[in-house]
């Protein structure tokens, strides 16, 4: 940099001193290129790391628990038990429990068939749980101290490798049982929220930009200019507001104002007002 | 003569007026295509106008609330509803501390990686690597929020010890903020740059800078009013991020200069007031409108701001 500033005050360097200066710029010049290369690597690792976090805790070991040791209900294994025998297991072991008599009103146990029947014994009376669950890379790694760990502390547990996403996982609603729950309940209300705002800002977005576009410039009335200057300031403007301010917008003007109109659907109306701007913006 | 004349002249003017008798002569369905796409545009209008009015509506209700004073909104260190305290300083001191450390972040990575993408990488790496982080944009800031408190806090729990970074922090949420803007600054600047006429370019080689020169002193400097907005957004951005800090960061105003403390931030505080169990009109309910008022007048003057930089430092080349 000083040899630099000497050139700018008049000074030209000549011989071993041009030689210098042009090997030093070069070296600089090499060392910000390696920053500005590793500031790009480092953006795309993150994201790298991101995916491979998430992926991270969705297949991994889990250990698996019976509440009620198997042997100690019948000597032989449950699969192979006849219907007769699944039902005198299920009232020998659920008389405290008020779910027998449940089940029983839902459908009839006689009415069950024996695979049926055995599900019930498995959910209701052997009760597996899980017990511990590991991440993809702790579950690589570490297998053999997880295997000696969980012997350790439940003896009974069996280990074996899960897929946390599964077609069940999309399929069945909210849970309060991790290994139980799902999404579907939640991909419904995406999808609503993602109709309603298409319905409501695909039109408006583009038929404000259509105008803005191709009918605002003709018009020759001041007051229309005018207004037209201020729709497009004032969609750039929206465009940057945060979207909680839509949210409690949509709080306040739908949810609560408009409760009888909306009480269905009320926060799916909470933020087409958030996509119209943006979508304004997109089109036009 | 005199009516060859005017009949020539009735035929000129009629020539000539046609095109305006074309564009004058509307069918009335469209005129009323006009009106209609008019009044998508005045929607636009009437959503500021909604926000504006609701905000202050309710935020005057606020402010004549008798437990409410407006010099202790904007001077008191404590925001806390249920005993009547509203200090609103601590909200924006952790919105300023995660927006200033997300911008620590961001920046440099967001810059650097414009700049290697704009000036040195062949045009076939940029056609593939822009995409590629541009899908970092496209990731839902929810997502982020859960890396942030399960990578980016045991990371900085593992370095720093678990005694001095608490399980909520302002960092975590402050990182993981400013990764998420990376994209939008790195996008935003390598727009700006490329647009800068390659002869600048030329004529700097030409005096015998280096690359870096170029880039530094010629590339940058002239797209200077794209790269400052793009930092302006980024900010804006930075400060009205609600989900990330809404997980990451704290459920509790605190008035707290340290980033390995747990504090909330405007975004993240009305995200919880309202999310939660509520009654409307309450004072609890009401605090929230001033805040997102004060939280709409920042990044409406962010926005403006950045408005008037690209106006004012934009260089034209023709």
């Amino acid at each position: 940099m000083s040899i630099n500033m000497q050139q700018s005050s008049g000074y030209l360097p000549d011989g071993d001193d041009l030689q210098k200066n042009i090997n030093n710029r070069q070296t600089q010049g090499n060392i910000w290129r390696n920053v500005f290369l590793t500031s790009l690597i480092v953006a795309l690792v993150i994201l790298v790391v991101l995916i491979v976090d998430i992926l991270n805790g969705s297949f991994g070991l889990i250990a698996i628990q019976n509440k009620v040791d198997p042997a100690t209900i019948s000597d032989q294994p449950i699969e192979t038990l006849s219907e007769e025998e699944l039902v005198a297991i299920l009232e020998r072991n659920m008389q405290t429990s008020g779910s027998l008599r449940r089940l029983d009103r839902e459908e009839p146990f006689t009415a069950r068939d024996q695979a049926e029947l055995v599900e019930i014994v498995e959910t209701e009376v052997i009760g597996q749980e899980i017990v511990a669950s590991w991440k993809f890379f702790d579950s690589v790694f570490n297998s053999a101290a997880i295997q000696a760990q969980i012997a350790e502390k439940y003896p009974r547990a069996i280990i074996e490798w899960h897929s946390w996403i599964s077609w069940d996982f999309v399929t069945s609603p909210m849970s309060a049982i991790p290994s139980q729950a799902g999404i579907s309940t939640a991909i419904m209300g995406s999808l609503w929220v993602i109709f309603i705002t298409m319905i409501f800002a695909v039109p408006v977005g583009i038929g404000a930009s259509i105008y803005l576009e191709e009918y605002s410039a003709d018009t020759k009335n001041p007051m229309l200019q005018r207004i037209n200057t201020i729709i497009e300031t004032n969609i750039n403007n929206l465009a940057g507001v945060p979207s909680i301010i839509y949210g409690i917008l949509g709080l306040s003007i739908f949810v609560i104002a408009l409760a009888p109109i909306t009480s269905g659907v009320a926060f799916g109306v909470n933020d087409p007002t958030t996509a119209n701007g943006r979508t304004i913006i997109s089109a036009g | 003569m005199q009516d060859v004349s005017t009949t020539q002249d009735r035929t000129r003017g009629a020539a000539v007026a046609v095109p305006f008798n074309l564009s004058r002569r509307k069918s009335p369905l469209e005129n009323v295509i006009e009106m209609l796409l008019f009044v998508c545009g005045v929607v636009s209008v009437l959503t500021t106008v909604g926000i504006v009015y609701v905000l202050l509506t309710e935020s005057l209700a606020f402010f004549t609330h008798p437990d409410v004073t407006l010099i202790e909104f904007v001077t008191k260190t404590r925001w806390q509803p249920q005993i009547g305290e509203f200090g609103i300083l601590p909200l924006i001191n952790a919105t300023m501390m995660v927006a200033t450390i997300a911008m620590l972040v961001s920046l440099p990575l967001g810059l650097g990686a414009a700049i290697f993408l704009s000036e040195y990488a062949s045009p076939q790496a940029r056609k593939t690597l822009k995409p590629v982080l541009e899908v970092l944009a496209g990731i839902p800031t929810v997502v982020y929020g859960y890396f942030a408190i399960g990578f980016v806090t045991p990371m900085l729990r593992n370095i720093f010890g678990p005694d001095v970074v608490q399980i909520y922090n302002v960092a975590a949420a402050g990182i993981v903020v400013g990764i998420l803007i990376v994209p939008l600054i790195a996008s935003m600047s390598e727009d700006a740059l490329s647009s800068v006429p390659s002869s600048l370019r030329q004529a700097a080689y030409g005096l015998g800078s280096t690359k870096f020169e170029t880039a530094t002193k010629i590339v940058v400097p002239a797209a200077l009013s794209g790269v400052l907005a793009a930092f302006i957004v980024g900010i804006s951005r930075a400060v009205g991020e609600t989900m990330v800090v809404a997980i990451a960061a704290g459920a509790g105003p605190s008035f707290t200069f340290n980033p390995f403390e747990a504090a909330e931030t405007m975004t993240g505080h009305i995200a919880r007031i309202s999310g939660g169990d509520l009654s409307y009109h309450s004072i609890d309910y009401l605090s929230i409108f001033a805040i997102a008022l004060v939280l709409f007048a920042i990044t409406l003057g962010l926005n403006i701001v950045s408005g008037y930089v690209v106006r004012r430092f934009r260089e034209v080349y023709e």
